[in-house]
């Protein structure tokens, strides 16, 4: 009952903070909503009895990846080139699109069985560490871990040296300070 | 010709900079020591309860030098006012009544707030009317009107204050120097 | 409504009041910081703000925290202009909302039994008892980082704005590293849930964190220190802007929200060190099953170890009440009145403590309500006082942490911008990944285990 009202508590600020990201003029406005989206979002995870996943999205989403968009926003203060219509042509075909794909996708939902209790332990850090990193056994997550991982690294890697200047050109002597 | 200033590299203990840390926060303890068991020796004075010695040649608040017949020395002559750079001092002349003197001040108002303690008006004054030894610098009122110094209030002091051999004002006019002088003068004596 | 009575339910809303624990110890926080610092630059801190009670009251100083307090309160609180008023004011709410969080995972005592309606039911002594307890923890100070950028762009400042980029981004860089050194902790206890790694580290000081893994309790401190926005990493508060940096348009009230929030954040990181590197609420050579069983001796131990504190408090008061005599201060009566007062108090105090030392010693016997094979149930005053023992040690703990803030806070010059991220990302990332490695080899090669 109390779980009742928890979950909608969630759902309903998650709906308003995907509402006002979609509908806000100032794109600082629309990335907090996507902050608050994030954290409602987390606390529907832990709901289903999933607390590893729910710290992990308030770590990683809304504590480091939004942290860079809300940086990004600020810093360049692009508040003053939004200056892009509300309404118009392509916004009333792209709602159209979603609320279409909204229902597909809640039609295959509504018709697969979900295969899960919701007291069971599979959610916390030891379940999702045997599961991950079996010790007995033999399992395809390590290696999926391990690539995920590499991707990543590739990631930081390419951003570092793109964002690097050219060795040969004189300001990009280090300071060893 | 740009001068090299040799600087030591860091060590490798230095460089950790842990260590440095550790020897610098030892030299804090021993001073949070120091001032926890022995309050009594820190250098620090409890004002207002203790006031430090103020120098006689501080320029302090101003007051108004007196003839031994109680008038002000003040001419209102005008040069301290003129002399200060931040216009602070007003002055109203009026006749006087010693037939020796031609003019005093009926009004000689001073803005405290205004006045930069510069004493270039106590240097202007040729009968040594106004000086700036009184060691008051704490200045307190509640209204900008108050910090307006008036001649009542630049005349207020105790002579009691002030150190008895007083003998370069005995020259001014009203003096005694300047008295037994004019004798001297009016007898015929040329010195 | 039924399941809103159950005694989980009503143990959590109880547990809530620990929450606010870091705010209590705000204003010993704030004295401790300015006295300490005072004492530290050879001076006298604040000593003359007093309560009118007995010809003034001035308790070392304590009152300025009251003074401070109220004058904040009662200053205007403006909005700068073309400010952006819902960020403004949302701002600092950030700060103090994630102060009051963070308290719910940190063990504040030993997990114990009390008896249900149906059976034994157990007690962690953190409010919120997650498999991933030091997660969350990183998580909210993540999420405090928000506190700072809107605060500093909703002022509408380019120095407020600089600024707080610059401390967000150095918190952000600082977060990875704070993670990483404590990570062989986590390797070596096995699990993230701090009440775990508590119990891990047992009761012996010598197998704490902090011998078991001293670069990472180092790295983790410093980590703290640039997190927490203390000096020497205080580019936030003390360069760009000398002012106050992302809080420069904040008055009143909201610059009293992110100062408490920031000294909250303190004693929450200190509490956090404390509890993974120092053994937490474990009393040293005391494990909680041998205090359950021995609370008369350990009760009196502790008192009377609180009554040889008061003692020495009341000697030392003495002392000062002494020498003011001696002093040329034209209050020097009045101090040497209130210390002789304070003396006397605490020479009381220290007396009662001791007496009720030797009585709680003798007198007080503990047995266990049930035995339930390998688990021992005790009753629930044992279980109380227990928990308030354990509690106390890790409030000493606590404030010796946030003692060693406030010594490097006022031993250390402040460091360059560059050098902070420098420090970082170069350097603290790969000590800690190094560290990280070593202690897994370490483990699976000596330990065998996990």
């Amino acid at each position: 009952m109390i779980a009742q009202v928890y979950f909608g508590l969630f759902a309903l600020v998650a709906v308003l903070c995907g509402a006002t990201l979609v509908f806000a003029r100032h794109p600082l406005n629309g990335a907090m909503a996507l902050v608050g989206a994030m954290v409602s979002l987390s606390g529907i995870y832990a709901l289903i009895q999933s607390p590893f996943l729910a710290t992990l999205q308030v770590l990683v989403y809304a504590g480091a990846i939004m942290m860079l968009v809300v940086f990004v926003i600020m810093v360049l203060n692009t508040a003053k080139d939004s200056k892009t219509p509300g309404i118009d042509l392509v916004g009333i075909l792209m709602s159209v699109v979603a609320f279409a794909f909204g229902l597909v996708f809640t039609g295959v939902l509504a018709r697969t069985p979900v295969e899960a209790r919701a007291d069971s332990p599979r959610g916390t850090v030891q379940a999702i560490a045997d599961t991950l990193f079996p010790v007995h056994g033999q399992s395809a997550w390590p290696l999926l871990f391990l690539a995920v991982g590499l991707v990543l690294l590739t990631a930081i890697v390419g951003a570092v040296l793109l964002s690097k200047r050219r060795l040969e050109s004189p300001i990009s002597v280090e300071d060893h300070a | 010709m740009a001068r090299v200033v040799p600087r030591p590299e860091m060590t490798l203990a230095e460089k950790a900079y842990i260590p440095e840390i550790l020897r610098g926060m030892r030299v804090t303890w021993s001073h949070f020591l120091k001032g926890f068991n022995e309050p009594e020796t820190l250098p620090v004075q409890s004002y207002p309860e203790v006031q430090w010695e103020i120098d006689r040649n501080y320029r302090a608040k101003h007051r108004l030098m007196k003839r031994p017949d109680g008038e002000p020395r003040c001419v209102a002559c005008f040069m301290c006012s003129t002399a200060c750079p931040a216009r602070c001092i007003h002055i109203e002349a009026t006749e006087s009544d010693d037939p020796r003197i031609e003019k005093k001040p009926a009004k000689f108002d001073i803005d405290l707030l205004v006045c930069v303690f510069c004493g270039l008006c106590a240097e202007a004054c040729p009968v040594d009317a106004i000086r700036m030894d009184t060691k008051v610098i704490a200045l307190a009122a509640d209204t900008r009107g108050k910090f307006v110094a008036t001649k009542e209030q630049l005349l207020d002091w105790n002579p009691a204050d002030y150190p008895a051999s007083d003998t370069q004002s005995q020259k001014a006019p009203g003096g005694l120097l300047n008295a037994e002088a004019r004798a001297r003068w009016a007898q015929g004596d040329a010195t | 409504m039924t399941d809103l009575l159950t005694l989980p339910f009503l143990v959590t809303c109880a547990k809530f009041g620990l929450a606010f624990i870091p705010l209590m110890l705000l204003p010993f926080l704030i004295w401790g910081e300015r006295k300490g610092a005072s004492l530290i630059q050879d001076r006298i801190g604040p000593n003359r703000a007093a309560i009118p009670l007995m010809g003034g009251l001035r308790m070392f100083g304590f009152i300025h925290n009251m003074s401070d307090g109220i004058k904040l309160f009662f200053k205007e609180s403006f909005v700068p202009a073309h400010a952006h008023k819902f960020w403004y004011f949302l701002a600092p709410m950030i700060p103090i909302i994630i102060a009051m969080l963070a308290p719910s995972v940190i063990p504040w005592f030993a997990p114990m039994t009390v008896q249900g309606p149906s059976g034994w039911v157990s007690i962690s002594g953190q409010n919120l008892d997650a498999d991933a307890g030091v997660l969350v923890l990183f998580a909210l100070s993540g999420l405090s980082v928000y506190g700072v950028v809107l605060g500093s762009w909703a002022s509408n400042s380019k120095y407020a704005l600089l600024g707080g980029m610059r401390a967000s981004a150095m918190m952000v860089s600082y977060e990875v590293s704070m993670g990483l050194s404590a990570a062989g902790i986590f390797l070596l206890a096995g699990s993230f849930g701090l009440t775990q790694i508590v119990e891990w580290q047992g009761s012996n000081p010598f197998l704490w964190g902090w011998a078991l893994q001293p670069v990472g309790f180092v790295l983790f401190l410093v980590s703290l220190f640039a997190e927490t926005g203390r000096p020497p990493f205080d580019v936030a508060e003390g360069e760009s802007e000398i002012v106050a940096g992302y809080f420069v348009e904040y008055s009143a009230v909201r610059f009293a929200l992110y100062y408490m929030g920031e000294y909250a954040h303190i004693v929450i990181a200190s509490a956090l060190v404390s509890t993974l590197f120092l053994g937490g609420y474990q009393v040293p050579f005391l494990p909680t099953e041998t205090i359950r069983a021995n609370l008369g001796v350990v009760g009196g131990g502790v008192l009377a170890l609180l009554g040889l504190g008061v003692g020495a408090i009341s000697l030392k008061i003495r002392r000062w009440a002494r020498i003011y005599t001696t002093l040329k201060a034209s209050d020097a009566a009045d101090r040497a009145r209130e210390y002789g007062f304070l003396a006397t108090v605490s020479s009381v105090k220290a007396v009662v403590l001791l007496v009720s030392a030797l009585a709680v010693g003798f007198l007080v016997r503990t047995t266990p309500a049930e035995v339930a094979g390998d688990l021992v149930h005790w009753p629930l005053w044992v279980n109380a006082a227990t928990a308030l023992v354990q509690l106390g040690v890790l409030l000493v703990k606590t404030a010796i942490i946030c003692w060693v803030f406030i010594w490097v806070r006022w031993t250390l010059p402040r460091f360059r911008y560059d050098q902070i991220m420098s420090l970082g990302w170069k350097v603290m990332l790969n000590v800690a990944l190094v560290n990280l490695l070593i202690t897994a080899l370490v483990a699976k090669l000596l330990v065998g285990g996990r």
